[in-house]
């Protein structure tokens, strides 16, 4: 990937922590390698990149098993925060770390047009 | 007698191939107990096409993200021989602990324990970048023994394996990158080692 891409794709992560209520997020490869991420301090983007690509694998591979079709996206909810996970393209994946009491009806449109932002990115 | 570092890294190279000779006799096994030790390491063989059945399980479970389940324990296997193994037997020798003089050494002891043979000589020492050569490399020659060509590289464990082992060695951040593969037709494995976060 060219760098201009990657500072595209960081453009669009910067614009959806805009909308508020949104921790940190990254785009990460479906097999788990970091592209871009907007994160914390504290959080190991590369390591958060590989741990939620699993976690949507193994979501992926469950639904496929109990025959449910393809998924449309993950959704984890901690008591500190929500996590949501979904497709951009074929070899991508939008990652977002909400707060709490997020709305996440507002976020989940937000967070699908800029997955279908960095998908177009990624050709 | 000041030596020359061509020539104490060529002295290293010899003193582990002896080592790696002697390593063999250190095999031991038990069989009242049911054990297998190396220098009183308990140990198993594995055969290397298990490592394919790893990737199979691992893709079963988390489907397009298996390899990153492969990549995260070569990391942590390579950054425990950092810290442990190579640490040890660089300070046994007297010798520092850098990535010069353990690429210095790593094609003999890896082509010794059969991991392939690696050429290290794309590695500027410098810099600590450059690509490292894997010719015969296990994990390829699994996976193409059980799982047929594949198109994209496979050697997923031997990736993350570099990465914590240059990591554990130097302490910076590295990325590696797998850029040919045998098991994706190939002549050999080649991996793209350069210093800080790059984007993919």
């Amino acid at each position: 990937m060219t760098l201009p891409v990657k500072s595209l794709i960081e453009e669009v992560l910067n614009d959806l922590r805009r909308v508020g209520g949104i921790n940190a997020s990254a785009a990460v490869t479906r097999d788990g390698l970091l592209i871009a991420s907007d994160v914390m301090g504290e959080i190991d983007a590369e390591t958060f990149a590989a741990m939620t690509a699993t976690m949507t694998g193994a979501a992926e591979t469950a639904m496929s098993e109990v025959k449910a079709g393809n998924i449309q996206r993950v959704i984890v909810e901690g008591e500190s925060g929500k996590m949501v996970s979904i497709g951009a393209g074929p070899n991508a994946l939008l990652v977002v770390l909400t707060v709490p009491d997020a709305p996440l009806g507002l976020l989940l449109l937000k967070i699908g047009e800029a997955s279908r932002k960095i998908a177009k990115l990624l050709g | 007698m000041q030596l020359t570092e061509k020539i104490k890294l060529a002295i290293i190279k010899g003193v582990f191939e002896r080592g790696i000779f002697d390593a063999k006799r250190l095999m031991e096994i038990d069989s009242k107990k049911g054990e297998f030790t190396i220098s009183g390491i308990r140990s198993i063989i594995v055969g290397t096409l298990d490592f394919a059945v790893l990737h199979e399980a691992a893709e079963k479970i988390a489907g397009n993200a298996g390899p990153a389940i492969l990549r995260a324990q070569g990391e942590k296997v390579g950054r425990i021989e950092a810290r442990k193994a190579w640490r040890k037997n660089m300070k046994r020798f007297n010798l520092s602990f850098d990535v010069r003089t353990v690429l210095s050494t790593l094609p003999a002891i890896y082509a010794a324990v059969g991991w392939g043979k690696i050429i290290t000589t794309g590695i500027n020492m410098k810099t600590e970048e450059g690509t490292l050569i894997i010719r015969n490399c296990f994990e390829a020659d699994a996976i193409l023994e059980l799982r047929g060509e594949k198109e994209k590289p496979q050697c997923y464990f031997v990736t993350g394996y570099l990465k914590g082992l240059f990591g554990g060695i130097t302490g910076k951040k590295f990325q590696v990158t797998e850029t040919k593969c045998k098991a994706a037709g190939a002549e050999y494995c080649e991996f793209k080692i350069t210093t800080g976060r790059e984007s993919v």
